[in-house]
């Protein structure tokens, strides 16, 4: 009968190993899913989209807006409103006459 | 009866649920620090902007806005955005002008988060905006009164007024 291999560390080495495979397979896809199979993409512009329009004006929305920003326009949806109100604050009445 | 071999099945099942549990966490931490980074832009955009609007030397020629601009770039570079990740240009300014719209006069910034989550795609520019309108300047302000009096006014003198919201 021969010697007994030692087999300390065994467990360590295999744990190593699978959490390198595990990050590999995570930056693969991290990386070529968006590109090839547009599945994580698509879901990520959608956020993506949302998080610039709110970021911008501080209304929910996901308008696409080109960017960069010409100010000749005088709509711009942090002060007016698409009904035409404005996101001002004014008075809810009129000053009573003295 | 013959079972299949079942080894080896928790092993998968741990690293697809490793997997999902990192991607969860990874997203939730690259947004936070993109929002958390987008917040001192804007400041960092205020404050520019606040600088560029209230500066004031007494004149009101073109050089006065020139003059602002530098002081406004000079506060927002004391914010130091790219150790932060951030990735642009320079802070642009609106100012005031025939043509323009009076209202859009401050400061803007376009610049790129630090994380970017568009998966190999471009990622999100971000733009953040700060405009409160320029209030007269105090040169400006001697000029029209000094026009209403019948006066002829040098633009280009700089004169050491005193004068504050005095509704002109």
């Amino acid at each position: 009968m021969g010697e007994k291999i030692k087999d300390s560390g065994q467990a360590f080495l295999e744990y190593v190993l699978m959490i390198g495979f595990i990050a590999g397979l995570f930056m693969f896809f991290y990386r070529n899913l968006g590109n090839e199979l547009n599945v994580s993409g698509t879901l990520i512009q959608a956020i993506n989209g949302r998080f610039v329009y709110a970021y911008r004006h501080a209304l929910d929305g996901n308008k696409v807006e080109d960017y960069p920003v010409n100010y000749t326009s005088p709509s711009h949806d942090s002060y007016v409103q698409e009904q035409g109100g404005t996101r001002f604050f004014g008075p809810a009445q009129k000053y009573p006459d003295q | 009866m013959k079972y299949l071999k079942e080894s080896g099945q928790v092993t998968i099942e741990f690293i697809l649920t490793f997997i999902f549990s990192l991607s969860f966490f990874v997203f939730f931490l690259y947004y936070g620090f993109n929002y958390t980074v987008g917040y001192l832009a804007h400041y960092a955009t205020f404050v520019s902007s606040r600088t560029f609007l209230t500066y004031d030397v007494g004149n009101r020629t073109p050089d006065a806005f020139e003059e602002a601009r530098v002081r406004a770039e000079e506060e927002f570079t004391k914010i130091n955005l790219r150790s932060f990740g951030a990735t642009y240009n320079n802070i642009q300014f609106n100012t005031p002008g025939p043509g323009k719209i009076y209202e859009y006069t401050g400061a803007y910034l376009s610049f790129d988060p630090p994380f970017k989550l568009g998966l190999g795609q471009e990622g999100a520019s971000l733009l953040s905006e700060s405009f409160l309108g320029k209030e007269p300047m105090m040169g400006q302000c001697q000029c029209q009164l000094m026009k209403a009096m019948g006066f002829s006014c040098n633009d280009t003198v700089l004169f050491d007024v005193t004068l504050y919201d005095n509704g002109c």
